[in-house]
């Protein structure tokens, strides 16, 4: 008797450990990974989810949400002919149903163009999503986003139906009231409108933050006059998860990672009422019969029910400053362990964390830092990190580089736990290198011979070809130089941490360098040498991807963000010097005054289970095996159904489309080539090219220059760069600083 | 004299309680951060992080140049001080407008004082371009070293007025019959100055002493705003070591620095108070 008693017990502690909330209510919707929610909002009480192939209905209290799939099927206004097809299309309620806007667009070869526009009343029968009664009509210049020969609709943040007028906001932050019988559209409060939903008595509450004003302004927009009247400023960052409820006419505001009333009479906030993981969102909050709140994060819809009796007794708090891929998911494996804690995620910290640290402060209990800052370093060199005293931590950490690791440490202890690794080299474009006939492998990897090469080589490269650029639009040589400058100091700092034979900037090695640079004519190259003269080409060019652009600065060459068709350069100072690859890294530190410093330890364990692959890819040389994309075979799948379709469409077609149709084909035919290539997460190639650097791989170190608040040090650059100082006053006066910073120590 | 002790220091509570609160208590407990490790932990460690920033050279450095303007600046304004004193005592029905003039610096803000130095020493400002009229080469004052002279300059302007009001109270309070006695019985200015003058000020000049070495070592800010975090080794002072290392989160080395150079001050101005004593006992 005694064994069954203790086991039901066990059972029903597990069941309520498992609970997701500890509150009845609470819900995590849409969590799995392919169910990326487009857009959600709120109608008679029922929350609304589109995600592309069905629209999910969550009613609060249901386990789940009901799916109906998509039957889109516009009838009359199908599209005939090859050449028209669906673009994008929006959700949305009002007039007491619920409406679907669909975009035809029409592609040619220079281009595209809007062709029509459908509206269809959605009807939700047996799982399906039905579109009935679509008809044609008008759609307003003021939502078509025009640029060289391509037209498309924008994708609007706000929208809803009122008395056949659709209100519709977009990123311009100007809502757009389009007469859908007739065509006419005005704009009404014609800017800083971020978004707006359904309030009191059948208004709309708009919400804005004005240029430069402080916190986020309410108004209220009667729709049946046009009259808008404000509310209340609340005091607010952005306006992103705010909801209204019509019923009561309150008003909830996300801060902070906490849901909070607002006072409608001076903008305060409340009391935290519920949590939210706040790592990205999609716009405002919806309430639900007046006390359920639902937002959309990266990681799913969260609802929580804001008049609950029993909250959690417990909190964690987490400022990230990093856009951790993995939070969420460990947000919600957290929470659904830990019923009666309640985890709030947040990038909105106001604090001074040097400050805080002396005052110990346990309001926020794991924060996620970048290494490379000076709050960093003066957290870990004077101890202001708790030990993470975690067997699971240390083994996965266990084979980390060493000169990454350390970083990571504190008299042995490990003390943070890296969550994001980057590392930018300078890099050679393949294409744009064979197009001067330079073989991108041929290039220096160290600086002296790099810059001899711009001096003697490169020039002339150039001159016999007119298709490829030296880097971006908009940079002229003064900009180019300095980045190089940058760039090599950088290096030099990193070398200087490896090389314990070398102190100081004011060497022959580095001054040689800097008057190499100094003889670097960029304009030769065909870099302007005043902004003014290439005006009439002002647009910047993004390098990714670009095969005009030789030199890319900056581009990402680690597990997660190769950039492809580049060779990344991880220079040494000189042909005689090591190479350094200066990792860049997020952690997550534990405040050793938090209350919490165990339960932030468990939630670290559980982080550490949800990263991507890719951070520990950056960080172990133990790991070599290629990882595919987990979504890869289903598009290699769609890309063979793609090239079917249209293959059989180049069958049927008339003469007069079938030009069309096989340059459709063609590139079809292109991206299946490609689809192998990009099949692969992690790939065998960047493998190799990575773990061929593994012996000089350490953590950036902190650029020096970020501790002193004078600024001096960068204004002796800009010195520099114009010519006002040679190189060695430039190192002479940057060495002295530098060593006084040294000596100094912490 | 006072019938009831008792309530004396009823009336003092106010003045002990606050002394209490916001000198002595922090004292004692800054003594206790220069003893711990700094981490959060704060672990008792002695006498190292003494023994640590002695061996600083940044510490040593900044300590050097602390004692060093100090030598320089105090000495000066008394020696200025006394002189105009003097010279202000000898103009008794005008020497009000000169007295009020000289005391202006010291009531203006330092920040504005600091606008009118940076105008000054600019390399296109009124000392180069005088010095270009002479013949000489314009100097860089506020870079590297040569910004101690303009550092010196602008301290003596600063401070030399309420050290000159001082001295001119005491002047001013010294009978007129001695000076006429000594002229009688054949003292020149040098012998009415040692026998007269002097002894009679002693405490006034000491105490122009103590305050004006004080302010000496609180010479930061002017450097702070021309030079930043770390100016030219020449006019790196204590002060910037204590500032730097308040921003690095490193309380124990602001603590043992402070304590360290409290130490040094405390002897000082004890040996100037024997100095001072030994002086009266003599002259009086």
């Amino acid at each position: 008797m005694k064994r069954w008693i203790c086991a039901l017990c066990a059972l029903a502690l597990t069941a309520l450990s498992l609970t997701a909330f500890a509150v009845e209510g609470d819900a995590m919707l849409c969590t799995e990974e392919n169910t990326y929610i487009q857009r959600m909002f709120a109608a008679d009480d029922l929350l609304y989810m589109d995600s592309y192939d069905a629209l999910l209905v969550y009613a609060p209290g249901d386990a789940e949400p009901s799916r109906f799939e998509w039957q889109c099927d516009y009838g009359d206004f199908s599209p005939e002919d090859a050449s028209l097809s669906s673009g994008n299309y929006e959700l949305l309620e009002g007039d007491g149903g619920l409406w679907r806007i669909d975009h035809l667009m029409r592609y040619y070869e220079e281009g595209s163009r809007l062709e029509k526009t459908l509206l269809s009343r959605v009807a939700l029968e047996d799982g399906a999503a039905t579109l009935c009664d679509t008809r044609e009509i008008p759609w307003t210049d003021a939502l078509i986003d025009r640029y060289d020969n391509n037209e498309y609709p924008m994708s609007l943040e706000s929208c809803c139906i009122r008395n056949g007028r659709l209100y519709a906001g977009s990123y311009t932050w100007t809502m757009t009231v389009l007469d859908l019988e007739t065509g006419e559209a005005e704009q009404t409060y014609g800017e800083n409108v971020e978004l707006f939903m359904p309030y009191a008595g059948d208004t709309l509450l708009l919400a804005g933050r004005d240029y430069g004003a402080e916190g986020v302004a309410l108004h209220v927009f009667d729709p049946a006059d046009s009259s808008i009247e404000p509310l209340v400023t609340v005091q607010l960052s952005d306006a992103r998860g705010l909801a209204a409820d019509p019923a009561s006419g309150r008003v909830y505001a996300l801060s902070g990672g906490d849901v909070c009333e607002v006072d409608l009479t001076t903008g305060q906030l409340g009391e935290p009422l519920a949590d939210v993981p706040m790592t990205s969102n999609g716009g405002c909050g919806w309430m639900l019969a007046g006390r359920y709140y639902a937002v959309k994060c990266d990681g799913g819809v969260v609802v929580r029910d804001l008049m609950a009796e029993d909250r959690p007794t417990r909190r964690l708090k987490i400022v990230d400053s990093s856009w951790t891929d993995g939070l969420d998911d460990a947000y919600f494996a957290f929470s659904s362990v830990h019923g009666d804690v309640a985890v709030s995620v947040t990038r909105d910290y106001q604090g001074n964390l040097i400050e805080d640290m002396m005052n110990r402060s346990d309001e926020v209990d794991v924060f996620i830092l970048y290494t490379s800052l000076p709050e960093y370093d003066a957290l870990l060199e004077r101890g202001f990190l708790a030990e993470l005293n975690s067997p699971a931590l240390e083994e996965k950490l266990a084979n980390v580089y060493p000169g990454v690791k350390e970083r990571l440490t504190r008299n042995g202890e490990l003390v943070a736990m890296p969550v994001n690794c980057y590392y930018w080299p300078m890099s050679i474009h393949r294409t744009a290198a064979e197009r001067l006939g330079l073989n991108a492998e041929d290039v220096p990897e160290n600086w002296s011979d790099f810059l001899d090469f711009l001096i003697d080589t490169l020039p002339g490269m150039m001159a016999q070809s007119e298709d490829v650029r030296l880097t971006w639009d908009g940079m002229t040589a003064g900009s180019v130089r300095m980045q190089l400058l940058m760039m090599i100091l950088s290096d030099y700092q990193s070398y200087l941490s490896v090389e314990t034979n070398v102190s100081g900037y004011d060497t022959p090695m580095l001054c040689e360098l800097l008057q190499k640079l100094n003889r670097v004519d960029f304009e030769a190259m065909g870099v302007p040498a005043d902004p003014e003269e290439d005006a009439a080409s002002s647009t910047v060019v993004y390098t990714s991807g670009n095969d005009e652009l030789l030199l890319g600065m900056g581009m990402g060459a680690s597990f997660g963000n190769f950039t492809e068709d580049a060779r990344p350069l991880v220079m040494s100072m000189d042909a005689d010097s090591p190479s350094v690859m200066g990792l860049e890294m997020y952690v997550a530190v534990i405040n050793p005054f938090s209350d919490e410093v165990e339960l932030a330890r468990e939630f670290l364990e559980t982080l550490s289970e949800k990263l991507p692959q890719t951070v520990m890819y950056n960080l172990d040389p133990n790991l070599n095996d290629p990882v595919r994309d987990p979504n890869s075979d289903e598009y290699l799948k769609n890309i063979d159904e793609y090239l079917a379709e249209v293959q059989k469409r180049l069958d049927e077609a008339a003469d007069a489309d079938r030009q069309a149709l096989e340059e459709e084909l063609k590139d079809a035919e292109e991206m299946a080539a490609d689809a192998e290539r990009y099949a692969w997460k992690i790939s065998q190639a960047q493998i190799d090219w990575f773990r061929a650097h593994d012996d000089c791989v350490i953590a950036q170190p902190v650029n020096w220059m970020y501790r002193d608040s004078s600024g001096e040090a960068y204004e002796l650059m800009q010195q520099f760069i114009d010519r006002q100082i040679d190189a060695k006053q430039f190192l002479k006066a940057i060495d002295k600083k530098y060593r006084m910073m040294e000596m100094e120590g912490y | 004299m006072f019938t009831k002790k008792k309530s004396v220091w009823l009336f003092l509570l106010p003045g002990l309680a606050g002394l209490l609160l916001f000198y002595v208590i922090p004292f004692v407990g800054g003594i206790w951060y220069s003893l711990t490790d700094g981490t959060y932990k704060n672990s008792f460690v002695g006498l190292q992080n003494y023994i640590n920033i002695w061996q600083n050279q940044m510490f040593l450095l900044g300590l050097r140049n602390t004692l060093l303007l100090s030598l320089i600046c105090a000495p000066t304004v008394w020696v200025l001080s006394f002189v105009i004193a003097s010279l202000l005592n000898r103009l008794r029905p005008g020497g009000a407008f000169f007295r009020n003039s000289i005391l202006m610096p010291y009531l203006m803000p330092s920040s504005a004082m600091l606008l009118i130095w940076l105008l000054v020493f600019d390399y296109g400002g009124v000392v180069n371009r005088l010095m270009a009229a002479f013949g000489a080469e314009r100097v860089i004052w506020l870079e590297g070293a040569q910004l101690r002279l303009p550092i010196v300059l602008l301290f003596i302007w600063k401070n030399l007025g309420f050290a000159v009001v001082i001295f001119l109270a005491a002047l001013q309070a010294i009978p007129e019959p001695l000076y006429e006695y000594a002229r009688l019985e054949g003292a020149g200015f040098f012998r009415q100055t040692f026998g007269i003058t002097l002894p009679m000020i002693i405490p006034s000049a000491f105490l122009i002493v103590i305050l004006e070495w004080i302010n000496a070592f609180k010479i930061f800010k002017e450097v702070y705003f021309i030079g930043g975090a770390y100016p030219d080794e020449a006019v790196y002072t204590l002060q910037n070591y204590m500032n730097n290392m308040y921003g690095k989160l490193n309380y124990q080395n602001v603590t043992t620095a402070a304590y360290s150079f409290a130490l040094i001050v405390f002897a000082l101005f004890g040996a100037l108070f024997l100095l001072q004593r030994a002086l009266q006992r003599r002259f009086s």
